[in-house]
Protein backbone atom coordinates (compact mmCIF):
# COMPACT_ATOMS: atom_id res chain seq x y z
CA UNK A 1 0.00 0.00 0.00
CA UNK A 2 2.75 2.30 1.08
CA UNK A 3 4.57 1.55 -1.99
CA UNK A 4 1.81 2.00 -4.62
CA UNK A 5 1.66 5.45 -2.75
CA UNK A 6 5.24 6.41 -3.73
CA UNK A 7 5.55 4.69 -6.85
CA UNK A 8 2.47 6.88 -7.71
CA UNK A 9 4.00 10.22 -6.58
CA UNK A 10 6.83 9.49 -8.75
CA UNK A 11 4.55 8.59 -12.16
CA UNK A 12 2.93 11.95 -10.75
CA UNK A 13 6.26 13.98 -10.62
CA UNK A 14 7.56 12.53 -13.98
CA UNK A 15 4.57 13.57 -16.07
CA UNK A 16 4.98 17.52 -14.53
CA UNK A 17 7.89 17.31 -15.51
CA UNK A 18 7.10 16.41 -18.59
CA UNK A 19 4.33 18.55 -18.99
CA UNK A 20 6.91 21.48 -18.34
CA UNK A 21 9.72 20.67 -20.87
CA UNK A 22 9.87 21.09 -24.33
CA UNK A 23 8.56 18.39 -26.71
CA UNK A 24 10.91 17.47 -29.91
CA UNK A 25 9.27 14.38 -31.20
CA UNK A 26 5.69 13.65 -30.46
CA UNK A 27 3.41 14.93 -28.19
CA UNK A 28 4.27 15.97 -24.74
CA UNK A 29 0.77 15.72 -23.71
CA UNK A 30 0.50 12.05 -24.91
CA UNK A 31 3.57 11.14 -22.75
CA UNK A 32 2.31 13.17 -19.63
CA UNK A 33 -1.29 11.00 -20.19
CA UNK A 34 0.92 7.70 -20.16
CA UNK A 35 2.54 8.54 -16.73
CA UNK A 36 -0.78 10.06 -15.45
CA UNK A 37 -2.74 7.17 -16.63
CA UNK A 38 -0.12 5.23 -14.43
CA UNK A 39 -0.23 7.48 -11.60
CA UNK A 40 -3.50 7.17 -10.60
CA UNK A 41 -3.75 3.31 -11.24
CA UNK A 42 -1.52 3.68 -8.60
CA UNK A 43 -3.12 6.12 -6.17
CA UNK A 44 -6.51 3.65 -6.88
CA UNK A 45 -4.36 0.66 -5.55
CA UNK A 46 -3.40 2.55 -2.66
CA UNK A 47 -6.82 3.32 -1.97
CA UNK A 48 -6.07 7.16 -2.11
CA UNK A 49 -9.01 7.69 -3.50
CA UNK A 50 -9.15 11.98 -3.50
CA UNK A 51 -6.16 11.77 -5.30
CA UNK A 52 -6.75 9.14 -7.62
CA UNK A 53 -9.27 11.86 -9.01
CA UNK A 54 -7.32 14.31 -9.27
CA UNK A 55 -4.91 12.29 -11.27
CA UNK A 56 -7.49 11.09 -13.83
CA UNK A 57 -8.99 15.20 -13.97
CA UNK A 58 -5.08 15.87 -14.88
CA UNK A 59 -5.16 13.18 -17.48
CA UNK A 60 -8.37 14.04 -18.91
CA UNK A 61 -6.80 18.01 -19.65
CA UNK A 62 -3.99 16.05 -21.47
CA UNK A 63 -6.19 14.03 -23.60
CA UNK A 64 -8.50 17.26 -23.99
CA UNK A 65 -4.96 18.95 -25.38
CA UNK A 66 -4.05 16.74 -28.19
CA UNK A 67 -7.85 16.20 -29.07
CA UNK A 68 -8.54 12.61 -27.75
CA UNK A 69 -12.33 13.58 -26.71
CA UNK A 70 -13.15 10.19 -26.55
CA UNK A 71 -10.00 9.36 -24.37
CA UNK A 72 -10.91 12.57 -22.06
CA UNK A 73 -14.51 11.44 -21.18
CA UNK A 74 -13.27 8.23 -20.47
CA UNK A 75 -10.91 9.70 -17.89
CA UNK A 76 -13.95 11.90 -16.63
CA UNK A 77 -15.96 8.64 -16.02
CA UNK A 78 -12.82 7.32 -14.68
CA UNK A 79 -12.54 9.94 -11.80
CA UNK A 80 -16.09 9.82 -11.24
CA UNK A 81 -15.66 6.76 -9.65
CA UNK A 82 -13.09 7.24 -7.64
CA UNK A 83 -14.99 10.56 -6.41
CA UNK A 84 -18.02 8.75 -6.03
CA UNK A 85 -16.10 7.16 -2.77
CA UNK A 86 -15.49 10.41 -1.06
CA UNK A 87 -17.73 13.47 -2.52
CA UNK A 88 -20.71 12.72 -4.72
CA UNK A 89 -21.09 16.06 -5.68
CA UNK A 90 -17.56 16.26 -7.66
CA UNK A 91 -18.06 12.63 -8.72
CA UNK A 92 -21.61 14.27 -10.39
CA UNK A 93 -19.44 17.11 -11.73
CA UNK A 94 -17.08 15.08 -12.99
CA UNK A 95 -19.91 12.92 -15.22
CA UNK A 96 -21.43 16.02 -16.47
CA UNK A 97 -18.11 17.32 -18.10
CA UNK A 98 -17.93 13.61 -19.39
CA UNK A 99 -21.60 13.62 -21.14
CA UNK A 100 -20.57 17.17 -22.55
CA UNK A 101 -17.67 15.74 -24.13
CA UNK A 102 -19.90 13.02 -25.20
CA UNK A 103 -22.73 14.83 -27.02
CA UNK A 104 -20.14 16.91 -28.69
CA UNK A 105 -18.61 13.75 -30.96
CA UNK A 106 -22.00 12.40 -31.29
CA UNK A 107 -22.13 9.61 -29.05
CA UNK A 108 -25.29 9.95 -26.95
CA UNK A 109 -26.07 6.55 -26.16
CA UNK A 110 -23.28 6.96 -23.49
CA UNK A 111 -24.21 10.63 -22.99
CA UNK A 112 -27.45 8.76 -21.93
CA UNK A 113 -25.66 6.08 -19.81
CA UNK A 114 -23.71 8.62 -17.52
CA UNK A 115 -27.09 10.76 -16.80
CA UNK A 116 -28.62 7.80 -15.36
CA UNK A 117 -25.01 7.22 -13.66
CA UNK A 118 -25.83 10.95 -11.84
CA UNK A 119 -29.24 10.44 -11.39
CA UNK A 120 -28.17 7.33 -9.46
CA UNK A 121 -25.52 9.01 -7.29
CA UNK A 122 -28.16 11.58 -6.00
CA UNK A 123 -30.96 8.91 -5.71
CA UNK A 124 -28.50 6.87 -3.00
CA UNK A 125 -27.55 10.26 -1.56
CA UNK A 126 -31.63 11.28 -1.16
CA UNK A 127 -31.34 14.16 -3.33
CA UNK A 128 -34.63 13.30 -5.04
CA UNK A 129 -35.12 16.37 -6.48
CA UNK A 130 -31.48 16.55 -8.41
CA UNK A 131 -32.19 12.59 -9.58
CA UNK A 132 -35.39 13.77 -11.43
CA UNK A 133 -33.26 16.13 -12.85
CA UNK A 134 -31.01 13.46 -14.16
CA UNK A 135 -33.54 10.92 -15.06
CA UNK A 136 -35.52 13.22 -17.11
CA UNK A 137 -32.31 13.88 -19.33
CA UNK A 138 -31.35 10.35 -19.19
CA UNK A 139 -35.17 9.58 -20.97
CA UNK A 140 -34.83 11.99 -23.08
CA UNK A 141 -32.01 10.97 -24.49
CA UNK A 142 -32.47 7.05 -24.54
CA UNK A 143 -35.60 7.97 -26.06
CA UNK A 144 -33.75 9.86 -28.73
CA UNK A 145 -31.78 6.39 -29.10
CA UNK A 146 -34.72 4.56 -29.62
CA UNK A 147 -33.86 2.83 -26.81
CA UNK A 148 -36.97 2.41 -25.30
CA UNK A 149 -36.66 -0.28 -22.15
CA UNK A 150 -34.08 2.48 -21.13
CA UNK A 151 -36.44 5.39 -21.07
CA UNK A 152 -39.34 4.19 -19.44
CA UNK A 153 -37.07 2.62 -16.61
CA UNK A 154 -35.72 6.06 -16.32
CA UNK A 155 -39.37 7.85 -16.53
CA UNK A 156 -40.60 5.17 -13.80
CA UNK A 157 -38.15 6.28 -11.39
CA UNK A 158 -38.97 10.10 -12.56
CA UNK A 159 -42.68 9.16 -11.45
CA UNK A 160 -41.85 7.13 -8.53
CA UNK A 161 -39.93 10.19 -6.79
CA UNK A 162 -41.36 12.95 -8.22
CA UNK A 163 -45.06 11.34 -6.53
CA UNK A 164 -43.26 11.21 -3.71
CA UNK A 165 -42.18 14.79 -3.98
CA UNK A 166 -46.24 15.58 -4.19
CA UNK A 167 -46.58 16.38 -7.96
CA UNK A 168 -48.93 13.78 -8.58
CA UNK A 169 -50.16 15.29 -11.78
CA UNK A 170 -46.31 14.64 -13.28
CA UNK A 171 -46.46 11.14 -11.69
CA UNK A 172 -50.01 10.13 -12.85
CA UNK A 173 -48.92 11.83 -16.70
CA UNK A 174 -45.71 9.31 -17.16
CA UNK A 175 -47.54 6.03 -15.82
CA UNK A 176 -50.32 6.70 -18.17
CA UNK A 177 -47.87 6.87 -21.16
CA UNK A 178 -45.70 4.03 -19.93
CA UNK A 179 -48.97 1.75 -19.65
CA UNK A 180 -50.13 2.90 -22.76
CA UNK A 181 -47.14 1.98 -24.48
CA UNK A 182 -46.86 -0.95 -22.97
CA UNK A 183 -50.57 -2.50 -24.06
CA UNK A 184 -48.83 -2.88 -27.96
CA UNK A 185 -45.69 -4.84 -26.54
CA UNK A 186 -46.72 -8.84 -25.91
CA UNK A 187 -44.63 -9.09 -23.03
CA UNK A 188 -44.72 -5.91 -20.86
CA UNK A 189 -48.43 -6.33 -21.53
CA UNK A 190 -48.92 -8.05 -18.00
CA UNK A 191 -47.29 -5.21 -16.08
CA UNK A 192 -49.49 -2.72 -17.26
CA UNK A 193 -52.35 -3.13 -14.42
CA UNK A 194 -49.43 -2.42 -12.36
CA UNK A 195 -48.99 0.39 -13.83
CA UNK A 196 -52.39 1.43 -13.93
CA UNK A 197 -52.93 0.91 -9.95
CA UNK A 198 -49.83 3.15 -9.35
CA UNK A 199 -51.48 5.91 -11.04
CA UNK A 200 -55.25 5.46 -9.43
CA UNK A 201 -53.37 5.59 -6.39
CA UNK A 202 -51.48 8.97 -7.14
CA UNK A 203 -55.05 10.21 -8.38
CA UNK A 204 -56.42 9.49 -4.82
CA UNK A 205 -53.74 11.17 -3.36
CA UNK A 206 -54.56 14.36 -4.95
CA UNK A 207 -58.25 13.73 -2.95
CA UNK A 208 -60.21 14.47 -5.64
CA UNK A 209 -63.43 11.55 -6.45
CA UNK A 210 -64.40 13.18 -9.72
CA UNK A 211 -60.58 12.70 -10.81
CA UNK A 212 -60.68 9.14 -9.91
CA UNK A 213 -63.74 7.87 -11.00
CA UNK A 214 -62.69 9.52 -14.56
CA UNK A 215 -59.38 7.65 -14.05
CA UNK A 216 -60.89 4.53 -13.82
CA UNK A 217 -63.43 4.92 -16.64
CA UNK A 218 -60.31 5.82 -19.01
CA UNK A 219 -58.83 2.95 -17.52
CA UNK A 220 -61.33 0.20 -18.45
CA UNK A 221 -61.49 1.64 -21.64
CA UNK A 222 -57.83 1.98 -22.34
CA UNK A 223 -57.38 -2.06 -21.06
CA UNK A 224 -60.52 -4.12 -21.36
CA UNK A 225 -58.90 -6.48 -19.09
CA UNK A 226 -58.31 -4.27 -16.62
CA UNK A 227 -62.26 -4.12 -15.14
CA UNK A 228 -61.81 -7.80 -13.66
CA UNK A 229 -58.73 -7.42 -11.97
CA UNK A 230 -58.43 -6.82 -8.07
CA UNK A 231 -56.43 -3.48 -8.60
CA UNK A 232 -59.30 -1.79 -10.58
CA UNK A 233 -61.31 -3.48 -7.58
CA UNK A 234 -58.98 -2.05 -5.11
CA UNK A 235 -59.07 1.34 -6.20
CA UNK A 236 -63.10 1.58 -6.74
CA UNK A 237 -63.40 0.56 -3.08
CA UNK A 238 -60.95 2.84 -2.02
CA UNK A 239 -62.43 5.69 -4.32
CA UNK A 240 -66.01 4.93 -2.40
CA UNK A 241 -64.55 4.95 0.66
CA UNK A 242 -63.08 8.16 0.66
CA UNK A 243 -66.05 9.60 -1.18
CA UNK A 244 -68.40 8.19 1.82
CA UNK A 245 -65.26 9.16 4.38
CA UNK A 246 -65.37 5.77 6.13
CA UNK A 247 -61.64 5.06 7.33
CA UNK A 248 -63.10 1.58 8.91
CA UNK A 249 -63.56 0.81 5.33
CA UNK A 250 -61.01 2.36 3.99
CA UNK A 251 -58.78 0.38 6.14
CA UNK A 252 -60.55 -3.11 5.46
CA UNK A 253 -59.92 -2.64 1.90
CA UNK A 254 -56.80 -1.82 2.17
CA UNK A 255 -55.68 -5.25 4.54
CA UNK A 256 -57.45 -7.59 2.13
CA UNK A 257 -55.46 -5.83 -0.41
CA UNK A 258 -52.42 -6.39 1.31
CA UNK A 259 -53.31 -10.15 2.64
CA UNK A 260 -52.68 -10.96 -0.83
CA UNK A 261 -50.33 -8.93 -2.37
CA UNK A 262 -48.21 -7.03 -0.07
CA UNK A 263 -47.97 -3.69 -0.46
CA UNK A 264 -44.19 -2.00 -0.76
CA UNK A 265 -43.24 0.90 1.00
CA UNK A 266 -44.04 3.64 -2.05
CA UNK A 267 -47.31 1.98 -2.22
CA UNK A 268 -47.16 1.77 2.01
CA UNK A 269 -46.25 5.51 1.82
CA UNK A 270 -48.99 6.90 -0.78
CA UNK A 271 -52.00 4.79 1.02
CA UNK A 272 -51.18 6.85 4.71
CA UNK A 273 -50.77 9.95 3.05
CA UNK A 274 -54.50 9.27 1.67
CA UNK A 275 -55.57 7.90 5.20
CA UNK A 276 -54.44 10.47 7.40
CA UNK A 277 -56.44 13.29 4.84
CA UNK A 278 -59.63 11.27 5.71
CA UNK A 279 -59.00 11.15 9.42
CA UNK A 280 -58.23 15.39 9.05
CA UNK A 281 -61.32 15.98 7.41
CA UNK A 282 -63.06 13.83 9.99
CA UNK A 283 -61.45 15.42 12.69
CA UNK A 284 -62.71 18.72 10.83
CA UNK A 285 -66.74 17.87 10.59
CA UNK A 286 -66.19 16.78 14.78
CA UNK A 287 -65.13 19.97 15.47
CA UNK A 288 -67.79 21.66 13.31
CA UNK A 289 -70.35 19.15 15.65
CA UNK B 1 10.10 27.97 17.26
CA UNK B 2 9.52 25.07 14.91
CA UNK B 3 9.73 21.84 17.28
CA UNK B 4 7.01 23.79 19.00
CA UNK B 5 4.62 24.09 16.61
CA UNK B 6 5.40 20.64 15.27
CA UNK B 7 4.72 19.08 18.62
CA UNK B 8 1.44 21.10 19.06
CA UNK B 9 0.57 19.84 15.94
CA UNK B 10 1.10 16.19 16.86
CA UNK B 11 -0.51 16.80 20.46
CA UNK B 12 -3.68 17.87 18.21
CA UNK B 13 -3.67 15.31 16.01
CA UNK B 14 -3.67 12.73 18.53
CA UNK B 15 -6.68 14.19 20.16
CA UNK B 16 -8.30 13.95 17.42
CA UNK B 17 -7.90 11.09 16.74
CA UNK B 18 -8.95 9.65 20.36
CA UNK B 19 -12.17 11.59 19.80
CA UNK B 20 -12.48 10.12 16.58
CA UNK B 21 -12.45 6.47 17.79
CA UNK B 22 -14.10 7.13 20.75
CA UNK B 23 -17.79 8.68 18.72
CA UNK B 24 -16.38 5.39 16.38
CA UNK B 25 -17.26 3.08 19.81
CA UNK B 26 -20.39 4.72 20.49
CA UNK B 27 -21.62 4.94 16.75
CA UNK B 28 -20.87 1.00 16.78
CA UNK B 29 -23.05 0.52 20.22
CA UNK B 30 -25.90 2.64 18.97
CA UNK B 31 -26.17 1.11 15.31
CA UNK B 32 -26.52 -1.97 17.48
CA UNK B 33 -29.32 -1.20 19.24
CA UNK B 34 -30.84 0.67 16.97
CA UNK B 35 -30.96 -2.07 14.31
CA UNK B 36 -32.53 -4.15 17.41
CA UNK B 37 -34.97 -1.73 18.30
CA UNK B 38 -35.69 -2.02 14.76
CA UNK B 39 -35.94 -5.69 14.73
CA UNK B 40 -38.31 -4.94 17.50
CA UNK B 41 -40.61 -3.04 15.84
CA UNK B 42 -41.40 -5.99 13.55
CA UNK B 43 -42.94 -7.45 16.08
CA UNK B 44 -44.52 -3.99 17.17
CA UNK B 45 -46.45 -4.02 14.59
CA UNK B 46 -48.29 -6.80 16.47
CA UNK B 47 -47.91 -5.09 20.04
CA UNK B 48 -49.39 -1.86 17.73
CA UNK B 49 -52.66 -3.65 17.51
CA UNK B 50 -52.83 -5.93 20.67
CA UNK B 51 -52.15 -2.45 22.22
CA UNK B 52 -55.07 -0.60 20.80
CA UNK B 53 -57.10 -3.35 22.24
CA UNK B 54 -55.84 -3.32 25.05
CA UNK B 55 -56.73 0.19 25.48
CA UNK B 56 -60.52 -0.53 23.73
CA UNK B 57 -61.28 -3.14 26.14
CA UNK B 58 -59.96 -0.76 29.10
CA UNK B 59 -62.34 1.48 27.53
CA UNK B 60 -65.15 -0.40 27.27
CA UNK B 61 -65.17 -2.94 30.59
CA UNK B 62 -64.27 0.24 32.64
CA UNK B 63 -64.28 4.22 32.61
CA UNK B 64 -60.59 5.43 32.67
CA UNK B 65 -57.54 4.68 29.91
CA UNK B 66 -54.54 3.61 30.54
CA UNK B 67 -51.67 5.44 29.46
CA UNK B 68 -47.73 4.84 29.22
CA UNK B 69 -48.37 2.41 26.57
CA UNK B 70 -45.23 0.46 25.69
CA UNK B 71 -45.82 0.94 21.90
CA UNK B 72 -45.71 5.09 22.35
CA UNK B 73 -42.64 4.30 24.16
CA UNK B 74 -40.95 2.46 22.26
CA UNK B 75 -41.76 5.15 19.12
CA UNK B 76 -40.39 7.64 21.59
CA UNK B 77 -37.22 6.02 22.37
CA UNK B 78 -36.77 5.11 18.68
CA UNK B 79 -37.35 8.54 17.63
CA UNK B 80 -34.93 9.79 20.29
CA UNK B 81 -32.08 7.31 19.39
CA UNK B 82 -32.14 8.44 15.39
CA UNK B 83 -31.37 11.66 16.38
CA UNK B 84 -28.57 10.69 18.85
CA UNK B 85 -26.66 8.48 15.75
CA UNK B 86 -27.65 11.39 13.60
CA UNK B 87 -25.71 14.27 15.87
CA UNK B 88 -22.66 11.73 16.58
CA UNK B 89 -22.52 10.83 12.94
CA UNK B 90 -22.04 14.73 11.92
CA UNK B 91 -19.50 15.09 14.92
CA UNK B 92 -17.70 12.54 13.61
CA UNK B 93 -17.66 14.73 9.85
CA UNK B 94 -16.62 17.32 11.72
CA UNK B 95 -13.69 15.70 13.50
CA UNK B 96 -12.75 13.65 10.22
CA UNK B 97 -12.51 17.19 8.83
CA UNK B 98 -10.51 18.73 12.11
CA UNK B 99 -8.37 16.23 10.87
CA UNK B 100 -7.80 16.38 7.23
CA UNK B 101 -7.04 19.86 8.16
CA UNK B 102 -4.77 18.87 10.46
CA UNK B 103 -2.85 16.36 8.63
CA UNK B 104 -2.28 19.08 5.60
CA UNK B 105 -0.67 21.70 7.54
CA UNK B 106 1.65 19.24 9.10
CA UNK B 107 3.90 17.12 6.68
CA UNK B 108 1.61 14.20 5.79
CA UNK B 109 3.05 10.98 6.06
CA UNK B 110 2.48 7.67 4.78
CA UNK B 111 0.76 6.58 7.70
CA UNK B 112 -0.86 10.08 8.36
CA UNK B 113 -2.83 9.47 4.74
CA UNK B 114 -3.85 5.52 5.56
CA UNK B 115 -5.41 6.57 8.83
CA UNK B 116 -7.21 9.54 7.27
CA UNK B 117 -8.25 7.37 4.90
CA UNK B 118 -9.89 4.81 6.88
CA UNK B 119 -11.46 6.79 9.33
CA UNK B 120 -13.24 8.63 5.96
CA UNK B 121 -14.38 4.68 5.20
CA UNK B 122 -15.56 4.12 8.96
CA UNK B 123 -17.72 7.22 8.98
CA UNK B 124 -18.98 6.25 5.01
CA UNK B 125 -19.61 2.48 5.96
CA UNK B 126 -21.83 4.08 9.30
CA UNK B 127 -23.46 6.49 7.17
CA UNK B 128 -24.98 3.72 5.05
CA UNK B 129 -26.19 1.08 7.80
CA UNK B 130 -27.76 4.49 9.49
CA UNK B 131 -29.69 5.67 6.29
CA UNK B 132 -30.80 1.45 5.53
CA UNK B 133 -31.82 0.81 9.41
CA UNK B 134 -33.78 4.28 9.20
CA UNK B 135 -35.61 3.34 6.24
CA UNK B 136 -36.61 -0.37 7.27
CA UNK B 137 -38.02 1.21 10.67
CA UNK B 138 -39.45 3.96 8.45
CA UNK B 139 -41.76 1.71 6.37
CA UNK B 140 -42.59 -0.63 8.87
CA UNK B 141 -43.48 1.83 11.09
CA UNK B 142 -45.76 3.14 7.64
CA UNK B 143 -47.26 -0.15 7.12
CA UNK B 144 -48.44 -0.97 10.61
CA UNK B 145 -49.86 2.80 10.81
CA UNK B 146 -52.15 2.20 7.93
CA UNK B 147 -53.50 -1.33 8.00
CA UNK B 148 -54.93 -0.51 11.79
CA UNK B 149 -57.40 2.18 13.17
CA UNK B 150 -59.05 1.95 16.25
CA UNK B 151 -62.54 2.02 15.25
CA UNK B 152 -61.63 -1.55 12.93
CA UNK B 153 -60.81 -3.07 16.41
CA UNK B 154 -64.33 -1.66 17.86
CA UNK B 155 -66.32 -3.34 15.12
CA UNK B 156 -64.10 -6.60 15.41
CA UNK B 157 -64.41 -6.43 18.81
CA UNK B 158 -68.45 -6.74 19.16
CA UNK B 159 -68.87 -8.81 15.97
CA UNK B 160 -65.94 -11.32 17.18
CA UNK B 161 -68.55 -13.73 18.20
CA UNK B 162 -71.07 -13.30 15.21
CA UNK B 163 -69.01 -14.36 12.16
CA UNK B 164 -71.44 -16.22 9.59
CA UNK B 165 -70.44 -19.06 7.75
CA UNK B 166 -71.58 -16.92 4.56
CA UNK B 167 -68.89 -14.22 4.47
CA UNK B 168 -66.35 -17.13 5.00
CA UNK B 169 -67.41 -19.14 1.94
CA UNK B 170 -67.33 -15.54 -0.30
CA UNK B 171 -63.50 -15.21 1.20
CA UNK B 172 -62.45 -18.76 -0.12
CA UNK B 173 -64.15 -18.25 -3.37
CA UNK B 174 -62.53 -14.69 -4.06
CA UNK B 175 -59.05 -16.31 -2.74
CA UNK B 176 -59.60 -19.02 -5.31
CA UNK B 177 -60.35 -16.72 -8.44
CA UNK B 178 -57.38 -14.65 -7.23
CA UNK B 179 -55.01 -17.45 -7.45
CA UNK B 180 -56.39 -18.70 -10.91
CA UNK B 181 -56.15 -15.00 -12.13
CA UNK B 182 -52.35 -15.40 -11.13
CA UNK B 183 -51.93 -18.37 -12.56
CA UNK B 184 -53.15 -16.89 -16.18
CA UNK B 185 -51.12 -14.03 -16.01
CA UNK B 186 -48.22 -16.29 -15.53
CA UNK B 187 -48.99 -18.87 -18.16
CA UNK B 188 -49.08 -15.84 -20.17
CA UNK B 189 -45.82 -14.12 -19.38
CA UNK B 190 -44.10 -17.80 -19.82
CA UNK B 191 -45.58 -17.65 -23.52
CA UNK B 192 -44.78 -14.72 -24.31
CA UNK B 193 -41.17 -15.16 -22.99
CA UNK B 194 -40.84 -18.48 -25.33
CA UNK B 195 -42.16 -16.47 -28.57
CA UNK B 196 -38.95 -13.65 -27.80
CA UNK B 197 -36.84 -16.41 -27.13
CA UNK B 198 -37.47 -18.09 -29.77
CA UNK B 199 -36.93 -15.06 -32.28
CA UNK B 200 -33.80 -14.31 -30.11
CA UNK B 201 -32.48 -17.69 -31.47
CA UNK B 202 -33.68 -16.93 -34.91
CA UNK B 203 -31.57 -13.65 -34.54
CA UNK B 204 -28.25 -15.61 -33.51
CA UNK B 205 -28.91 -17.48 -36.51
CA UNK B 206 -28.72 -14.63 -38.74
CA UNK B 207 -25.90 -13.40 -36.25
CA UNK B 208 -23.71 -16.72 -37.15
CA UNK B 209 -24.33 -16.28 -40.97
CA UNK B 210 -22.96 -13.14 -40.41
CA UNK B 211 -20.01 -13.76 -38.63
CA UNK B 212 -19.16 -16.56 -41.33
CA UNK B 213 -19.23 -13.56 -43.99
CA UNK B 214 -17.10 -11.39 -41.89
CA UNK B 215 -14.13 -14.30 -41.19
CA UNK B 216 -14.24 -14.97 -45.07
CA UNK B 217 -13.16 -11.26 -45.82
CA UNK B 218 -10.33 -11.38 -42.56
CA UNK B 219 -7.50 -12.25 -45.60
CA UNK B 220 -8.86 -9.04 -47.08
CA UNK B 221 -8.29 -7.22 -43.76
CA UNK B 222 -4.78 -9.22 -43.79
CA UNK B 223 -3.55 -7.99 -46.86
CA UNK B 224 -4.92 -4.71 -45.88
CA UNK B 225 -2.58 -4.51 -42.70
CA UNK B 226 -0.21 -5.84 -44.43
CA UNK B 227 0.27 -3.51 -46.88
CA UNK B 228 -0.51 -0.60 -44.18
CA UNK B 229 2.30 -2.00 -42.16
CA UNK B 230 4.68 -2.01 -45.36
CA UNK B 231 3.51 2.09 -45.78
CA UNK B 232 4.77 2.66 -42.39
CA UNK B 233 8.01 1.28 -42.47
CA UNK B 234 8.63 3.09 -46.10
CA UNK B 235 7.53 6.59 -44.10
CA UNK B 236 10.04 5.76 -41.51
CA UNK B 237 13.07 4.96 -44.01
CA UNK B 238 12.38 7.76 -45.83
CA UNK B 239 12.46 9.84 -42.53
CA UNK B 240 15.46 8.43 -41.37
CA UNK B 241 17.13 8.74 -44.97
CA UNK B 242 16.29 12.86 -44.59
CA UNK B 243 17.68 13.04 -41.22
CA UNK B 244 20.59 10.95 -41.96
CA UNK B 245 21.23 13.15 -45.44
CA UNK B 246 20.20 16.62 -43.38
CA UNK B 247 23.10 15.45 -40.99
CA UNK B 248 26.19 14.76 -43.28
CA UNK B 249 25.57 18.03 -45.01
CA UNK B 250 25.51 19.95 -42.14
CA UNK B 251 29.30 18.08 -41.06
CA UNK B 252 30.49 18.39 -44.05
CA UNK B 253 29.35 22.00 -44.16
CA UNK B 254 31.44 22.34 -41.14
CA UNK B 255 34.37 21.06 -42.02
CA UNK B 256 34.46 23.15 -44.99
CA UNK B 257 34.28 26.23 -43.45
Amino acid sequence: MGDHLVRAEEFEKKAEKKLNGWGIFGSKYEDAADLLEKAANSYKLAKSWDQAGKAYLKLADCHLKSDSKHDAANAYAEAAKCYKKVDTNEAASCLERAVNIFCEIGRLNMAARYYKEIAEYYESDQKFEQAIAYFEKAAEFFQNEEVTTSANQCNLKVAQYAAQLEQYEKAIKIYEDIARHSLNNNLLKYGVKGHLLTAGMCHLCKADVVSITNALEKYQDLDPTFTGTRECKFLADLASAIDEEDIAKFTDVVKEFDSMTPLDSWKTTMLLRVKEKLKAKELEEDDLT
Amino acid sequence: MTESSLDLQESGWEELRREARKIEGDLDVKLSSYAKLGARFTQGDTDLVMNYEKVLKCVLVSGYVDTGSPTVGSGRSWKSMEMEIQSLLEKLLDINDSMSRCAASAAPTTSVTQKLARHRDILHEYTQEFRRIKGNINSLREHAELLSSVRDDISEYKASGSMSPGVQVLRERASIHGSISHIDDVIGQAQATRAVLGSQRSLFSDVQGKVKNLGDKFPVIRGLLGSIKRKRSRDTLILSAVIAACTLFLIIYWLSK
